[in-house]
């Protein structure tokens, strides 16, 4: 009897240790299976699986029931094309482990294990841990890599890091490219790369790198080198000194600026050419303008001479012909000192002063009473700001832009100008083309003259341009480019805006005086 | 009553003619001076320093001693210092009629373009009582515009 008692304790012993064992085998974090061989004329054409613990249930969505006592290869022939079959094979056979990573697809998703094969008795035990995450990251961080080679390569740069510790240099593979070699075909040493930059340069390079070893502060600068193949190149560095446990390392970027450098330069010289042609061009109106004025005014003086004595005495045609040459000269008069004050406005160099627009207005009014009495005008205006300026020119602005709503009307018809005014703020919202953020004035000069198809809106401020025909309407074609340029020599801009036969409205915007 | 003695010193001929023809025009009682440059008018006035025209018309733009030159040493010169000086010049720049004013003169007349105006101008200038309107420029400062 106690034969049978201790029997029975002993089986049921045996059978908690067996569930004891597949409980801590299921609980583990690793797919374990245990694998016997089957043979065909002494060579292994296959595996029994005869265990597989739970965890591929998890991982495959696998039954551990309908796999055990399969054979392994015609359950999955994956096994043999990831070579999983070889591995298991070898070590069955040869009694060594073997660590190796391996590919399996269950249904749509794939799943990388790290796998373990070691042999045990008749058989072979596979421990698999599944890496799959860590084979994403990888994958991952090689794209990034990959995406950042090409970004240096698109952008011309490369990117370095220099440890100050051990001197070390990392390049990237570009930086090699703007010295003219292929990836990491030379040492990288921050000698070796100082031999590149330009004899002219050398010197400063080396004194900007050793200050900033000391101060700590970022280096930026751009500099020659000569390349491998001989090549001129101006190379933009940056870098950035940061902490490490016991000293310090640069991270930063080459970039090769050699086209910008090159434009900006031609742009420069571009630049000076166009100052200078502007310079002796405004030089010879000054002086065209001015030394033409004293023959004009003697031929004028002559002709005012001939007039006096000879009035009644010539005949009807010659009187015609002096009264002809009077007006030319007089027009003539009238352009050159028009030429005079444009050339005049940019040597202005007096103090802007605070000017209310309201007395320039009836200052105007009054200069321009003659004309306004003999057409009937009605010229009407808002209030007025105040605003920084050169008094003389302000004049001269609202006297040419109300002198040609005056001028430029049909005959018959009775001048009718405004004055609007409004408040203007001009920011990355509401922009306005020329102007700098900022709070403006703006002025609209409306008339209900001849106007002008909209296409010459900016024609009209042109010098010397005009639209009509000197006998139909006098002018000399320098009234607007005066005012554009004395309104942008106040900083501000005009433009103009037509119908014909309805009028225009000339918009002025001043900077305000807050 | 003395003829008022007038100098004018101009390099242009025809500006000399025109002067001295509306001069006569205006039918007043002057006697006219006429000189080229600035140096010469300098020379002219230390010849004459016991007699001194009453009233000088000085072009700017002359050859040898331009009008500038020549009205800052008359206006250093102690005896001639009070010397009534109109600028009489084609130049109509600001420039100019500041730099005038700052050394000293006292008319700035720009050159007209019809022969009325020019007489209008000149008996305009010649009739003010020059002795009484002296003291004015002195004590006022000031240039006046013609």
């Amino acid at each position: 009897m106690p034969d049978r008692i201790a029997l029975r304790n002993r089986i049921s012993e045996l059978e908690i240790s067996k569930m004891f064992t597949e409980k801590i085998l299921d609980s583990s974090n690793d797919v374990i299976a245990y694998f016997e061989p089957l043979y065909n004329d002494d060579v292994i054409e296959d595996f029994v699986i005869k265990y597989v613990n739970n965890r591929i249930v998890d991982i495959a969505s696998l039954d551990t029931n309908e796999m055990i006592g399969k054979r392994w290869l015609e359950y999955d022939a994956q096994n043999l094309e990831n070579g999983a079959f070889e591995k298991v094979k070898d070590c069955f056979s040869t009694g060594e482990s073997f660590n190796y990573a391996v590919k399996y697809v269950f249904g749509d998703q794939l799943v990388w294990f790290s796998s373990r094969v070691v042999k045990l008795e008749v058989g072979v035990v596979m421990f698999l841990k599944d890496i799959s995450k860590e084979k994403d990251y990888e994958k991952q961080l090689l794209i990034q890599n990959k995406l950042l080679l090409e970004a240096e390569h698109v952008a011309s740069t490369g990117s370095f890091r220099w440890d100050l510790n051990n001197g070390t240099l990392n390049l990237s593979e570009n930086v090699f490219r703007l010295l003219g070699y292929e990836p990491f075909e030379m040492n990288a040493t921050l000698e070796g790369i100082l031999k590149f930059v330009h004899k002219n340069d050398i010197n400063w390079v080396k004194g900007v790198i050793e200050e900033s070893r000391k101060t700590k502060e970022r280096i930026d600068i751009t500099f020659k080198i000569i390349t491998k193949k001989q090549e001129l190149k101006y190379v933009n560095t940056i870098g950035e000194y940061y902490p490490s446990e016991d000293n310090w390392y640069v991270v930063g970027v080459f970039k090769d600026v050699t086209q910008q450098i090159e434009h900006e330069s031609l742009l420069q010289s571009k630049n000076a050419e166009l100052k200078k042609s502007n310079a002796d061009l405004e030089a010879f109106n000054r002086i065209a303008s001015h030394d033409l004025q004293e023959p004009l005014r003697k031929i004028q003086m002559f002709i005012s001479r001939l007039h006096d004595e000879e009035h009644g005495t010539l005949g009807p045609r010659s009187q015609n012909y002096l009264n002809k040459v009077i007006s030319s000269t007089e027009r003539m008069r009238n352009l050159i000192s028009n030429l005079l004050s444009y050339s005049r406005i940019e040597e202005v160099k007096d103090k802007p002063s605070k000017i209310d627009l309201n007395e320039i207005f009836t200052n105007v009014l009054e200069d321009l009473s003659g004309r306004i009495d003999e057409t009937d005008a009605s010229i009407i205006s808002d209030k007025l700001p105040e605003v920084n300026g050169v008094l003389f020119q302000m004049e001269q602005l609202f006297s040419n832009l109300i002198g040609n709503a005056l001028k430029y009307i049909e005959a018959n018809r009775t001048p009718v100008i405004k004055v609007k005014c409004s408040s203007v703020v001009v920011n990355s919202f509401n922009q306005i083309p020329k102007l700098k953020s900022g709070t403006y004035h703006r002025l609209d000069f409306i008339d209900n003259g001849i106007g002008f198809e909209n296409e010459y809106g900016d024609k009209i401020f042109e010098i010397f341009q005009r639209l009509h025909g000197k006998t139909e309407y006098s002018g000399t074609g320098l009234g607007l480019a005066i005012c554009k340029k004395i309104v942008e020599a106040h900083n501000g801009t005009i433009s103009a805006k037509g119908k014909i036969d309805e009028g225009a409205v000339f918009t002025v915007y001043l900077p305000s005086l807050s | 009553m003395n003829k008022m003695k007038i100098l004018l010193v101009d390099d242009d001929q025809d500006d000399r003619e025109f002067f001295a023809d509306a001069l006569v025009g205006i039918n007043l009682n002057t006697q006219l001076e006429q000189l080229e440059n600035g140096k010469s008018c300098l020379e002219y006035l230390i010849r004459q320093i016991e007699n001194l025209p009453n009233l000088i018309f000085l072009d700017l733009n002359m050859p040898v001693m331009n009008g500038f030159e020549c009205l800052t040493e008359i206006r250093k010169h102690p005896k001639l210092k009070e010397l009534p000086i109109a600028i009489y010049s084609t130049s109509s720049s600001d420039q100019d009629i500041e730099q005038t004013f700052l050394k000293g003169a006292n008319i700035y007349i720009k050159k007209p373009s019809s022969f009325n105006d020019l007489k209008k101008s000149l008996s305009q200038v010649i009739k003010m009582n020059w002795a009484f309107h002296m003291d004015d420029f002195k004590k006022e400062n000031f240039l006046l515009r013609i």
